[in-house]
């Protein structure tokens, strides 16, 4: 089983007082710009078989965040009381990529095979009274 | 023009939650080759401003832009072979969502 999770994020929060622009105050004058993503990203991939089992995961996280407060130029602010521009970025990325296998023995006594037949849809148990012979595989001889 | 007694506020606001689940299982009498693959893309543009214009504000002006995403992405299964069995599972996701504030 393999299993694969790609994730990439891309985000622009953005907060901006353009050229041109005029703002007289008698409080605060604050320009804020905050981004925060919180990322969980699981790839589990399990394998499991009588002789030969392969099993794999990957996780692949791209995050690409643009925050950004400003004044541009040309703009004009007056503020009786605090001006402040400001730009937060908080993110977290948690990332768990596992796998499982499990391989028996090849060599493994015969009542230990276990095999199933499928006919018109319906699984029914077969092999009660058939013979395997168990060389790296599993061979059906009879039924 | 803008003209307030008390504060003006330029607010933007966006937020994802995204849960994301792809799973694949095969079980055969033979060889069991099972594949899962999930990908997830989110594009995001939250914008607050003011262009051109002219605030006074007998108060506080406040130009404020908020961007958070939660986002869970779960990829697994399990192959289980005596014989042969062959299983693919795939999901796909994209997003991409504008949020803008703006006073012009």
């Amino acid at each position: 089983m393999f299993s694969v999770a790609l994730l990439t994020k891309t985000g622009r929060v953005e907060a901006f007082v353009n050229d041109h622009s005029h703002i007289t105050a008698q409080g605060n004058v604050s320009v804020n710009s905050s981004s925060s993503d919180d990322i969980y990203t699981f790839a589990v991939g399990g394998a499991g078989a009588d002789t030969f089992a392969l099993g794999g995961s990957i996780a692949d996280n791209k995050m690409n965040n643009i925050t950004l407060a400003r004044v541009y130029e040309g703009a004009a602010i007056q503020a009786a009381g605090t001006a402040t521009i400001r730009a937060v970025d908080d993110s977290t990325i948690d990332v768990l990529a596992a796998v499982l296998q499990s391989r028996e023995s090849p060599l493994e006594p015969l009542s230990q095979q276990r095999h199933w037949q499928y006919h018109t849809g319906i699984e029914r148990p077969g092999c009660n009274n058939c013979r395997f012979r168990n060389n790296r595989g599993l061979i059906y001889v009879a039924d | 023009m803008v003209s307030a007694g008390n504060d003006v506020i330029v607010s933007a606001l966006s937020s994802q939650d995204i849960m994301s689940i792809s799973v694949g299982g095969a079980i055969s009498d033979t060889v069991s080759i099972d594949g899962s693959v999930s990908k997830l893309t989110v594009n995001t543009i939250t914008q607050a401003y003011i262009t051109g214009a002219e605030v006074i504000a007998g108060g506080s002006v406040i130009v404020s832009a908020t961007g958070a995403s939660e986002i869970d992405v779960l990829a697994g299964g399990l192959a289980y072979g005596d014989a042969a069995g062959i299983g693919v599972f795939r999901s796909s996701f994209n997003e991409n969502g504008t949020g803008r504030g703006i006073c012009q």
